[in-house]
């Protein structure tokens, strides 16, 4: 049944909650920038674990944690680091962002 | 406004601690991205050094013993050997912390700032109250005195033994002597001539009043800046930032995080040699 697979899942990922984040970028060098701004920062809590790769022109985030509300929280607060790296992107990056 | 091209910037700077984790963050993250747009080496500055850097350029004063004072810092800080050595300091809070909090309890406005407002009406107290003196060797506490101003004001002012203006003045008298005592100390240590202030409660000119009578005393002279710089601003951190980069430092962004202590011994002084002259 649905529930009980689920609850098998949970349990070989002992007990983790995870979550996959994938935001595509109009160039891989810019998927780098934003992976060179949102990477150097440890979650302030020690039970979620963020880990950021590029994959060709995506920047992908996997958010591993005990509980849902732990993966919101820094989904959330991920959210609003990305939407300040792409305004600033806009902002001050070159003209045609196929440049970068 | 500034007319200043991408090709004319050397090096981007931001603050990489001490203070609180998600603004921190937030200025890391664009600067990282403005730095790896332009191509540009990146600098983490520690915010207390922004202000002392800022200040020395300010004022002009050289080898200055520094008062450190805001709403999240209280330090006193002496150059020696590569290193802005903390002489003394807050074991609990920060004195601009404790007049904020005293402000609440009195309901004095934030506007401007509760410590300018506080300022303002000290200059109207005529009447000095006892209260705790915490100065504990080289270091100062703040949440004794706190504690029991907020405790004794309503009863004080009920009584009418004291007015607001009578409050803030005791208040700013006895947390005031308590940091000259703190430099002096650290200023008889090195045997220095100069007294800097820097910090949010820097403004302040009782502050800057005291110290100046204490430096008199001892053919010392006292540097102080106003509201532009004493506040926290921006420039401050390119200016420490620029001292940074010109002498070699370089933040990779893997060292590039964020941090809410950050101690300002931490950071080795490569702009200033072993007897605290310019590099």
């Amino acid at each position: 049944m649905a529930t009980s697979s689920v609850k098998k899942a949970v349990e070989r990922n002992s007990g983790l909650l995870s979550m996959e984040l994938r935001v595509p970028f109009p160039s891989q060098q810019l998927a780098i920038v934003a992976y060179g701004s949102l990477f150097p920062d440890p979650e302030p809590r020690k039970e979620i674990v963020k880990k950021l790769r590029v994959e060709d022109k995506e920047l992908v985030v996997l958010f591993t944690a005990p509980q849902a509300r732990l993966l919101r929280v820094a989904f959330h607060s991920f959210l609003d680091h990305l939407d300040m790296t792409i305004q600033t992107m806009e902002k001050f990056g070159p003209a045609d962002p196929q440049d970068v | 406004m500034a007319k200043v091209k991408p090709q004319d910037i050397d090096c981007v700077a931001y603050t990489k601690g001490p203070g609180m984790g998600a603004p921190l963050v937030s200025t890391a993250v664009v600067a990282r991205t403005v730095a790896q747009l332009w191509n540009k080496p990146l600098l983490g500055v520690n915010h207390c050094i922004g202000h002392i850097e800022m200040g020395r350029r300010v004022t002009g004063a050289v080898n200055p013993v520094v008062l450190y004072v805001s709403g999240g810092n209280t330090q006193v800080i002496a150059y020696q050997l590569k290193k802005y050595r903390i002489f003394g300091e807050t074991i609990d809070i920060a004195v601009g912390n404790c007049l904020d909090r005293f402000a609440r309890v009195l309901k004095i406005s934030n506007d401007p700032s509760p410590g300018y407002n506080i300022e303002q009406m000290a200059k109207k107290g005529e009447k000095l109250i006892d209260l705790p003196y915490g100065v504990k060797g080289m270091d100062v506490s703040f949440s004794g005195i706190l504690s029991y101003i907020e405790d004794a004001a309503q009863s004080l002012l009920d009584s009418k033994q004291a007015t607001p203006e009578d409050l803030c003045f005791s208040l700013q008298e006895t947390v005031f002597a308590m940091l000259v005592e703190i430099t002096e100390r650290a200023m008889a240590h090195c045997g220095s001539e100069e007294v800097l202030i820097v910090g949010g409660v820097g403004c302040n000119e009782r502050l800057q009043e005291m110290m100046g009578i204490m430096a008199a005393e001892r053919g010392a002279k006292v540097f102080a800046t106003d509201e532009r710089y004493c506040i926290d601003n921006g420039a401050m951190i390119a200016q420490a930032g620029w001292e940074m980069f010109r002498t070699g430092h370089v933040t990779p962004l893997v060292d590039s995080w964020c941090t809410q202590r950050f101690r300002t011994d931490e950071v080795e002084v490569t702009w200033r040699d072993d007897s605290g002259e310019p590099i």
